[in-house]
């Protein structure tokens, strides 16, 4: 395995077993801390006291960039714990901007935003996902993570052609990408990370590599995780697309 | 509806404390309502994983 990537808050401890692990991995191997709770799109204020925590986990683990995904979770009162998705509204690529502006900022480390699955639309809407997640890298001046399998899982679920979204992605931005499987459940798709990537899938990475070059790219598989050789076996089979693609 | 009021909104009807209505754009095979519905069984979920 060429590197790992952690959940950002399952290591913001001061010490304990967690870090133990932590340290234990690093002396071996490359670790990007990947966030699931900055709520980078919520109206709410940003938590500040989990930004000192994520500096700190930064400063421990020195990573060459840091992301989490362009959404939001915090509400008045409550965090949701969920990536819920934004309105493509030009309000709302103002807001995003302006966050994650003063996250690189607080941070001073490359920030990238992932594209997340999704399950609604906006009546709101006033512009394609790709174009607003194009647009919010473009002015924020961030990095991307790309995860394809969001894309497919978003294209199918609101019927848009997936190739269009890997076309419109700024390709010299995406600094990672994502692979991952998702499970059919009838009326749409769930992004479940349970499964092997599937085809459809490996296609879209294919297109995306061709665009991108050689960026770093990490399998998701979380829940029914497999024995450690089959997991192995889906990043060498994601390094072998990579390699083909640009021969 | 701005940004601000189409969060408030969303996570009420995500915590089952509002209709799921006036936000979502529904499509074919799902309307608004079974859209927010996605969102609110996931939520229903997590929360009953972390009492295991």
């Amino acid at each position: 395995m060429d590197w790992f990537e952690i959940i950002s808050e399952n290591f913001m401890g001061a010490g304990g077993r967690a870090i133990e692990n932590l340290d234990r991995l690093r002396a071996h191997y490359r670790v990007i801390p990947h966030g699931v709770s900055l709520a980078i799109g919520s109206v709410e204020p940003l938590d500040e006291a989990y930004v000192a925590r994520l500096k700190t986990l930064l400063a421990r683990i020195d990573p060459p960039w840091f992301s989490d995904h362009l959404c939001w979770a915090r509400a008045p009162g409550v965090h949701l714990h969920d990536l819920l998705p934004l309105p493509y509204t030009r309000e709302a690529i103002t807001h995003v901007v302006e966050r994650v502006k003063r996250v690189q900022g607080m941070l001073e480390r490359p920030f990238a935003l992932e594209n997340v699955s999704s399950y609604m639309t906006f009546r709101a809407d006033e512009m394609p996902e790709w174009e607003f997640y194009a647009e919010v890298a473009e002015k924020a001046d961030c990095g991307l993570l790309l995860d394809c399998n969001n894309v497919y899982v978003s294209s199918q679920n609101h019927g848009f052609d997936p190739t269009k979204y890997i076309d419109a992605v700024p390709a010299d931005r995406v600094v990672q990408m994502h692979l991952a499987g998702h499970t059919d459940k009838g009326t749409y798709i769930l992004d479940t990370h349970s499964d092997f990537v599937k085809d459809e899938v490996w296609a879209l990475y294919r297109r995306a590599v061709a665009r991108t070059g050689a960026v770093s790219t990490l399998v998701e598989w979380d829940d029914d995780i497999p024995e450690w050789d089959v997991l192995a076996e889906e990043a060498a089979k994601a390094r072998k697309a990579r390699s083909e693609v640009l021969s | 509806m701005n940004l601000a009021a189409m969060q408030a909104a969303l996570a009420k009807m995500v915590r089952g404390e509002a209709a799921p209505e006036g936000i979502a754009a529904g499509n074919e095979r799902l309307s608004p309502s079974e859209q927010i519905d996605i969102y609110r069984e996931q939520f229903f979920l997590r929360h009953r994983d972390a009492l295991r």
